[in-house]
C-alpha cells in the first residue's frame, strides 16, 4: 500500500520534472540552454525507465537503460563542438593574432 | 510484512528520492538566471538522482544479474556526464552567456589573460541575452 503510494508520487514528480525541462527546452533563450535541457530530459527518461522496471516488474528494459546512458552525452558534445568556432562577435576571448583559439 | 515487501518498500523510497532530485534539477533549470547556474542544477538528475533510482531498482528487484547491469549503467553515466558538462561549460564561458555579478571567483579569466587571450571588443552576447558582461581591465 505505502509502496504503491510512493511509486505514484515518484511518477508524478518525474512528470512535473519532464514538463519543466520541456518548457526550458522550448523557450531557450540560447542554444546552450536547450542543449542542457535536452541532456536533463534524457536523464529524466532514464529515471522513468528505471521506475517502469519496478512498476511493471519486468527487467527487459535494462538494455535500453544501458544504451541510453552510453550515448546520452553525444548530443551535448556534438552541438557544443559545432557552436565553439562561431563568428568573431560570439567569442568572448581570442588570441592576439586573431586566430580564435 | 514479508521480506519481499520490505525490499519493495525500501526500493520505492529510493525511487522517490531520485525522482525528487529530478524535480529539483528541473526546477533549477527553470528558475536559475544563467547557463552556469543552470548547469549546476542539471547535474542533479544526471548523476545523483539517477544513482538513487538505479539503487532503488536494484533493491526492489534484488537479483545479482540486475545489479551487474545497473552498476554498468552507473559507471557509464558517471564517465560520460562530465565530458558533456566540460564542453558545454567551456562554450558557455567563452560565448559570455553568464552574469559576471553572480560569480564570486573567476580564475579562468586570469588564466586566459596569462595565456595570451585578450578580451574581444567585437563581442556581443548571443541574441536573447542582454546580460551585462564584465571587462577584464
Amino acid at each position: 500500500m505505502i509502496t504503491q503510494l510512493l511509486l505514484w508520487t515518484a511518477m508524478a514528480m518525474i512528470g512535473v520534472a519532464a514538463a519543466l525541462t520541456l518548457w526550458r527546452l522550448t523557450t531557450g533563450p540560447s542554444t546552450l540552454d536547450r542543449i542542457i535541457s535536452a541532456d536533463v530530459l534524457v536523464s529524466v527518461v532514464l529515471v522513468g525507465i528505471g521506475l517502469s522496471i519496478v512498476v511493471f516488474k519486468n527487467t527487459s528494459a535494462l538494455a535500453i537503460l544501458l544504451v541510453l546512458s552510453m550515448v546520452a552525452f553525444t548530443g551535448g558534445v556534438s552541438v557544443a563542438r559545432l557552436l565553439a568556432p562561431g563568428a568573431a562577435r560570439r567569442q568572448r576571448y581570442r588570441r592576439d593574432d586573431g586566430s580564435g583559439e | 510484512m514479508t521480506g519481499d515487501e520490505v525490499y519493495e518498500l525500501v526500493g520505492a523510497a529510493l525511487l522517490v528520492a531520485g525522482a525528487f532530485f529530478c524535480l529539483g534539477g528541473a526546477l533549477g533549470l527553470v528558475r536559475f538566471p544563467d547557463i552556469l547556474a543552470r548547469m549546476h542544477a542539471a547535474t542533479k538528475p544526471q548523476v545523483f538522482g539517477l544513482l538513487l533510482v538505479l539503487t532503488g531498482v536494484g533493491v526492489s528487484v534484488h537479483d545479482l544479474k540486475v545489479w551487474l547491469f545497473l552498476s554498468l549503467v552507473m559507471v557509464m553515466q558517471i564517465l560520460t556526464a562530465p565530458v558533456a558538462g566540460h564542453l558545454i561549460g567551456r562554450v558557455a564561458y567563452r560565448s559570455g552567456e553568464w552574469n559576471s555579478d553572480d560569480l564570486e571567483v573567476d580564475e579562468l579569466s586570469d588564466d586566459l589573460r596569462e595565456a595570451g587571450f585578450t578580451r574581444n571588443e567585437e563581442f556581443r552576447p548571443e541574441r536573447g541575452t542582454d546580460r551585462p558582461t564584465r571587462s577584464l581591465d
